[in-house]
């Protein structure tokens, strides 16, 4: 069977038109969705839409620095007179790459590992797996996100290497479950008995069986990454200045409170906005899914 | 489950009781097995990634300007020079004798550190708890209470603000409003100025100054502890009211609820009684976990407020990547997490007969 | 009026509220009860017949709504009690038995926490003399050992114990009315007989009025005085169990009837085509009409009046409208 098959196949499972239907009916499910679209167009078109793109980077104006909120400067401007809308408009662009790479490193991994270790409960790698994925569970992810992000040199793309190390083992565990409970169905009994290979069955008969608990939990980790990611770069272990990073953005402007309060609030309120977006977002389909 | 069937037979309470504590000691007993493991393997890997990991912490410890022979004592000094297995190995041993390591960051042992640092922050997180348990309960019930109602539609939308909004992102909005707008708590530290610290005999200096008999301190350190506490908590506070609320919206529909309806007990106890306990059971792990899951919020919030607690000290140490403090951080932050996991299994299987006696 | 009348249930209509809209469930049910009578409710299952049971308690989930009708238990109106009129009618006159003793039972607690507790609001007792009725309940209920079910939680009961439970529960005092929501449909086999057997017996002894739900159709021919058939949130046929089951009128009541297996047949029932109506947009007129092999052009229309077709066997179908 063909790739592509299998995927329209997987696709066929979700019953898209009525999880819209159940999804499009709750007010805050559509709110959800229009913050998270409208951050996701912010970010695409970041160059395009901020007043002034070329204070994403290092650039430095101090005739214009903290400046209050006014029509020129909406948000105001920061210490090296730099617009601070600009930079909290490219920010939900290191936001959402964080949420994409963590969630596209991660899933897979999560996955097929959780897939294996369901499986293979009894055997000494399905223990073995769990085990590990316990030890990354047993901290909070960000105290160990943080660590791991300290002893490498902190920097944006090691964040997100530093959370995607903390993340797998939710999906670990969750395909974990699907599958142990799965496994003793009529329906995987039925492959084995036909010959089917170890592989067909994790992926073919088992699999489809979470797609709809998997695609939930991330709409439901986005959210959470970004938080993450943006903690990281608060306590100054992520994103290094100038990266107009929103957590960094708040943590900078902290120094400046409550005189020249618009530098780090802006910031922050952004990233409440994207994280309550994609919240509502993951609960609609949630709901969606299972209702 | 027949054992324990067998048990009960015998007609004395006390036998009975005894039982039950010893399933549950010997449940304790199980997880507590089960997670020692889990924190050595943290501990590997948390140490073998300081040991690692490009940079050399004993030049940085050393300073840029430092001479080799300084650099290769303190290379010496944290057995950086022995291969990686004899490393762990002195280090586990050292374990044992209580000692976590020498800081290059506070230039003293990791563990008079961690003695010195932690009260304050379990001394703030218990608070914060308070906060989390007592506004989860208050807004949670209400919210079940008046399922899809106006009350339970307003908690969702808050719930979901509390959720979302960053612990860092509460801290700054309420220093900024509460303690620079309007001048109504402290905006750092633990102390007000000139007030003298307790002597130290807890380390939790709330505790501290209570047997110092200096209860203006007292109320001075809690008048501190207000804003950071509350930016804590807010955000596990919604969570839980959350998981409240889908608990009693879910006992609501349950049979038995109809069954003690139907026999003519009252409302007030049917909620108070018949209700409630069965919707806080799985609450009771939730929050127990999200209690636990403020210390690594408390990494934020301890540098918005400056206060002097464990976790922003694990921030200085990671900053200044002092690989024994880190490790140290880790390790300490995950027996907490442990203990917190073991005690909610206690509280839950106590709460819940069907647990633990079933696996006994 | 007849002052034998126990239980009377006028033209009760009750819907559900839900997110997709409104569910309406019964349209018009109606049932008589008479002092110390056993009458029997038979439908399928998603035919009302629990949301019936439990609008006469009015226990109903809170997103259900009693829209229309009257309730009168000895002539006064359930629906326009007081709180404290009807908690002294769930008390002491009508109680009830669930159809799932697992579910019906708090896990949390222990049986004799709840009885206690339920004796207590009931009647002014002290601890020892509750208990002593809790017991004589237990024990009366034929379960063995009360002492040790009273301290028990019901993970530590079997199915056929929790039902016992229920029982003993529903026979607390001197109850005028017993309704018995298929009491013994989620029961093992094997102790589905024990259970029922008990239950008429206790039934039969205290002579109190007793409606007995349940879709085992032949434990309803043996053992009531008169049956309601019920499709859809309708009765739509009624009247002494003898000649209902012998005389089925109506097509739903004589499909159902013969779905029951016979020991002698050699052949399955073909069952009855289509399902229970959606009751988000259920079918006009008789509701009957769309699975139906008789359907008129009327049925369509308007539910049809009931007619008596012998004595006190009453159906409502169009098809006898016409004699």
């Amino acid at each position: 069977m063909s790739r592509a098959t299998i995927l329209s196949e997987w696709w066929k499972t979700l019953e898209l038109k009525k999880k819209w239907y159940n999804f499009s009916r709750s007010p805050l499910s559509l709110i959800g969705l229009i913050i998270s679209l409208s951050t996701i167009i912010l970010a695409i078109f970041a160059p395009w839409i901020a007043p002034y793109p070329e204070h994403a980077g290092f650039y430095t104006d101090f005739e214009h620095a903290n400046l209050p909120p006014s029509w020129q400067h909406l948000f105001g401007t920061d210490e090296f007179g730099r617009d601070v809308l600009s930079r909290t408009i490219f920010g939900f662009r290191y936001s959402l790459m964080m949420a994409a790479v963590v969630l596209t490193l991660v899933v897979p991994a999560g996955v097929i590992l959780g897939l294996i270790a369901g499986y293979y409960r009894e055997r000494w790698i399905g223990k073995l797996i769990m085990r590990i994925s316990d030890i990354f569970i047993a901290v909070p992810p960000l105290v160990l996100a943080l660590s791991v992000c300290s002893l490498l040199t902190p920097s944006a793309f090691h964040a997100m290497m530093a959370v995607s190390l903390m993340w797998w083992p939710w999906y670990t565990r969750l395909l974990y479950n699907v599958t142990s409970s799965i496994k003793e169905e009529y329906f995987v009994y039925a492959a084995k008995v036909t010959g089917a290979s170890s592989a067909h069955i994790m992926f073919k008969e088992i699999f489809p069986n979470a797609m709809g608990a998997v695609l939930t939990k991330i709409t439901l980790d986005v959210g959470w990454v970004i938080l993450l990611g943006a903690s990281l770069s608060f306590v100054g272990l992520g994103a290094q200045p100038p990266t107009p990073d929103l957590g960094t953005m708040v943590s900078d402007g902290a120094k400046f409170l409550p005189d020249y309060w618009w530098i780090s609030m802006f910031p922050a309120l952004a990233i409440s906005y994207i994280i309550l977006g994609f919240n509502l977002l993951g609960d609609g389909i949630k709901d969606a899914f299972e209702g | 489950m027949f054992k324990y069937i067998l048990v009960i037979n015998v007609k004395s309470k006390i036998v009975r009781c005894v039982f039950k504590m010893r399933a549950i000691w010997k449940y304790v007993g199980k997880r507590v097995l089960y997670v020692i493991p889990t924190l050595i393997g943290l501990s590997i890997f948390i140490f073998i990634l300081s040991r690692v990991l490009p940079g050399d912490p004993a030049l940085m410890a050393a300073g840029p300007n430092a001479p080799k022979w300084v650099v290769e004592q303190i290379r010496h000094q944290l057995r950086l020079d022995k291969p990686l297995w004899e490393q762990y190995y002195y280090w586990l041993v050292d374990l044992f004798h209580g000692d976590l390591g020498y800081s290059i960051y506070t230039k003293r042992s990791v563990t008079v550190d961690v003695v010195e640092y932690l009260p304050a922050s379990l001394q703030l997180i218990f608070l914060a708890a308070l906060f989390e348990i007592g506004g989860a309960l208050a807004l949670g019930i209400i919210s079940g209470r008046y399922a899809y109602k106006l009350p339970d539609n307003m908690v969702r939308v808050l719930a979901y603000i509390g959720i979302s909004v960053p612990s860092f992102v509460w801290g700054l909005l309420f220093q900024l409003i509460f303690a620079s707008l309007i001048p109504l708590f402290p905006s750092h530290g633990m102390y007000s100025y000139g007030t003298i610290s307790p002597p130290r005999v807890t380390g939790f200096s709330l505790i501290d100054s209570l047997i110092a008999g200096q209860f203006d301190t007292f109320v001075d350190i809690l008048w501190h502890m207000v804003l950071p506490a509350f930016a804590l908590s807010l955000g596990a506070m919604a969570q839980d009211a959350r998981i409240i609320r889908a608990g009693m919206v879910d006992t609501l529909q349950k049979d038995h609820v109809s069954l003690v309806r139907a026999y003519g007990i009252p409302e007030r106890t049917i909620f108070s009684k018949y209700i409630l306990k069965p919707s806080l059971v799985p609450a009771v792990t939730v929050m127990g976990m999200d209690i636990a899951s403020l210390l690594g919020n408390a990494f934020m919030v301890e540098m918005i407020f400056q206060w002097p607690g464990f976790s922003r000290y694990g921030i200085n140490v990671m900053l200044n990547k002092d690989i024994n403090g880190i490790v140290a951080v880790v390790l300490v932050i995950g027996i907490i997490f442990a203990i917190a996991n073991i005690l909610v299994d206690v509280v839950v299987a106590y709460l819940d007969p069907r647990i633990g006696r079933r696996s006994a | 009026m007849d002052k034998d009348i126990l239980l009377e249930v006028k033209n009760l209509h009750v819907g559900y509220k839900t997110h997709i809209g409104i569910s309406h469930v019964l349209k018009g049910v109606h049932l008589t009860v008479h002092k110390g009578e056993r009458i029997g409710v038979i439908g399928e299952s998603g035919s009302g017949k629990t949301t019936t049971m439990k609008s006469i308690l009015r226990i109903l989930p809170s997103n259900g709504m009693i829209k229309e009708g009257e309730i009168f238990y000895q002539g006064e109106n359930i629906l326009e009690m007081k709180y404290e009129e009807l908690l002294e009618l769930r008390r002491k006159k009508i109680s009830m038995i669930f159809q799932d003793p697992t579910s019906a039972l708090n896990p949390l607690f222990k049986i004799g926490q709840l009885m206690l507790d339920i004796i207590k609001h009931s009647y002014n007792l002290e601890e020892s003399e509750a208990k002593e009725m809790a017991l004589k309940a237990l024990r009366d209920a034929a379960l063995p050992d009360p002492e040790r079910v009273f301290d028990s939680y019901p993970f530590q009961l079997s199915g056929g114990m929790r039902q016992r439970v229920c029982i003993a529960l529903a026979l607390i005092g001197d109850r005028e009315l017993i309704i018995a929501d298929e009491p013994t449909t989620n029961l093992d086999v094997t102790i589905k007989a024990q259970v029922l057997n008990l239950l008429t017996k206790l039934v039969r002894e205290r002579n109190v009025g007793w409606i007995f739900v349940s879709q085992a159709l032949g434990a309803v021919r043996e053992n009531v005085d008169r049956v309601y058939v019920m499709y859809a949130g309708n009765i739509i046929e009624w009247g002494p169990t003898e000649k209902v089951f012998s005389n089925p009128m109506h097509p739903y009541t004589q499909k159902l009837l013969e779905c029951v297996p016979k020991l002698t047949g050699t052949e399955f029932s073909k069952g009855i085509r289509g399902r229970i109506p959606n009751y988000f947009n259920p079918p006009s007129g008789c509701r009957f009409h769309p699975r139906c092999d008789f359907v008129m052009d009327e049925c369509k229309k308007t539910f049809p009046e009931p007619v008596e077709v012998e004595t006190g066997h009453f159906v409502a179908c169009n098809l006898y409208r016409r004699r």
